[in-house]
């Protein structure tokens, strides 16, 4: 068997952990920060050239990004993400609850993804699995988001899925990166279910506008499925991890649905 | 990687041809109605239960649909699509242009037909069993659709010039509407119709054809077996190859349906 490249674990490992309870988002060594040290730097070879600055491996074709965390309070956490041209992709920030908040920690080879359950409120930074251009450099596929801006206001621009910063040209431009693949051509969304009752899952296919009025496809985000909005978050789904019925467990994430599109990251396997 | 079931040439074989000019849809043996006697009947394993009626092969679920061609005149003519109870999808007409005649390309598989006639306004008919995966074939039953340009009274209703135009067996009744998943679109605007930046190759998917089970309660009802969708600027006619399994191109010729301004189709045909 060999599953597609975005599920292949061997060319993107990666792991989930969970903190409980989480009061301050970075304390005595406890925390965000150190738990995405913990799962990238120590667990995917990320490395941290400086205190608090987390680098990917490079892709294929030299692309990687960074991520800078800093703690603006106790339930203040903020992320500047940059990609390989040192190009800021987005400074943006995710807060916890001072009376304790569950926080999710989905990590990659090539992406991190951090929910604070409840809001939720989530961050997330990833380079794209590009096949079929695995050997084509393009610098703008790199994506990142989160749930607050650098003021601390919900600007509405980081609660939904496909809700994604990206480099368009030259400039970090905001969209809903996702595609549709539900909809009929009058614009109507339906459910993701087979006439039996069978959920179809999709590739998270993401986009940038590279014209007034064209677009391509960037890449896939990793170990990621989009499912349908009916499946609450946090619920743990067996899905497809390779032909022949090989299924792994993914997690949906709570950010709000879109055109009925909710998110399933991987999270452990069999 | 996998050949997909909805492009597995070995399980769904298929065959495609164009005639060249003819002036009568079919006379002395020669014309739509006997090229497709060929393709289907002789080639593909359909039966011909009486004269003109073509009936697909039965699955091992027990899947098939029927066509009954009829000669209207010479340049008209009529198909009646029934699914495996007998209930008429639709029964629709096509053209051709007598003088001096035009090209009307055909693909046949053991699940579709496709009748291209290649005229000023080019105008289609086509049958199809939806391909389920991962469901069952076996698990449910309504899996006919199919549209043609033309009414029974010979005019153009909108109901068969688009990609997605199919009538199929909605809930309680047969219905026409635009029934095509929109997998290359982001809703938001912009189409998704490259490969990637860096390319300009168009993206392939497949074509998942849109069901109503109660009132406005939708379902997806399967896959077109070697049909896909790809980007709205690519000429009519024109083949393109997309890979279907690794290091594996086929050809692809996309339809001179009208689409809409996101997506053509492209039918599957044999190398030459």
């Amino acid at each position: 068997m060999s599953p597609p490249r975005f599920l292949d674990t061997s060319v993107c490992p990666y792991n989930y952990s969970q903190l409980t309870g989480l009061t301050d988002v970075e304390t005595g060594g406890v925390g965000i920060i150190s738990k995405l040290r913990t799962k990238l730097v120590t667990d995917l070879g990320w490395t941290e050239p400086t205190s608090n600055l987390f680098k990917s491996p490079s892709d294929p074709v030299g692309r990687w990004l960074d991520v800078l965390c800093t703690r603006i309070s106790a339930t203040n956490i903020e992320f500047r993400v940059r990609d390989n041209l040192g190009r800021t992709v987005i400074t943006r920030r995710v807060q916890i609850s001072g009376g304790g908040s569950t926080v999710n920690f989905f990590c990659g080879k090539f992406y991190a993804i951090v929910e604070v359950v409840g809001t939720p409120e989530v961050f997330q930074a990833f380079i794209c699995e590009t096949t079929q251009d695995l050997t084509l450099y393009y610098p703008n596929a790199i994506f990142a988001n989160a749930y607050r801006n650098a003021s601390d206001a919900n600007d509405g621009n980081g609660d939904a899925v496909g809700e994604l910063f990206g480099f368009e040209v030259s400039t970090p431009v905001f969209r809903n990166r996702v595609c549709a693949i539900s909809q009929l051509f009058d614009n109507t969304v339906w459910a993701r279910f087979t006439l039996p009752g069978s959920m179809m899952v999709d590739e998270f296919i993401l986009f940038s506008a590279i014209e007034s009025t064209d677009s391509a496809m960037t890449g896939r985000m990793w170990h990621t499925w989009i499912v349908d909005t009916s499946i609450a978050g946090s619920t743990d789904l067996a899905l497809p991890a390779d032909e022949g019925g090989v299924s792994a467990t993914f997690r949906t994430i709570n950010l709000a649905g879109s055109n009925n599109a909710r998110i399933a990251i991987r999270k452990s396997d069999p | 990687m996998t050949v997909e079931a909805f492009l597995d040439e070995d399980a769904v074989p298929f065959d495609n041809t164009t005639l060249p000019q003819i002036v009568d849809v079919e006379t002395g043996g020669v014309g739509i109605i006997s090229t497709l006697r060929a393709m289907l009947v002789t080639t593909l394993g359909w039966s011909e239960p009486s004269s003109d009626l073509f009936k697909t092969p039965v699955d091992a679920s027990g899947r098939f649909m029927d066509i009954l061609c009829t000669r209207i005149s010479a340049s008209t003519i009529e198909f009646r699509l029934r699914d495996q109870n007998a209930v008429t999808i639709c029964t629709r007409r096509i053209t051709i242009d007598t003088s001096p005649g035009c090209d009307v390309f055909i693909h046949g598989s053991i699940y579709s037909v496709y009748i291209e006639t290649l005229r000023a306004i080019p105008e289609v008919f086509r049958a199809h069993i939806v391909d389920p995966s991962p469901d069952l074939k076996s698990d449910h039953a309504r899996y006919v659709c199919g549209s043609g340009y033309l009414t029974t009274a010979g005019t153009n209703d909108g109901n068969g010039d688009s990609l997605g135009d199919l009538f199929m067996l909605d809930a309680g009744a047969t219905a026409v509407k635009d029934r095509i998943r929109r997998t290359v679109d982001s809703g938001f605007g912009y189409h998704l119709q490259r490969e990637s930046p860096v390319r300009t190759k168009s993206l392939f998917l497949p074509i998942f054809i849109n069901v109503a089970i109660a009132g406005p309660v939708q379902r997806w009802a399967g896959r077109l077996y070697h049909f896909v969708q790809h980007k709205f600027g690519v000429q009519p006619g024109a083949i393109q190859w997309p890979n279907i399994d690794t290091n594996l191109k086929v050809p692809f010729r996309t339809c001179f349906l009208t689409g809409d301004s996101i997506v053509k189709m492209a039918v599957r045909v044999k190398e030459e």
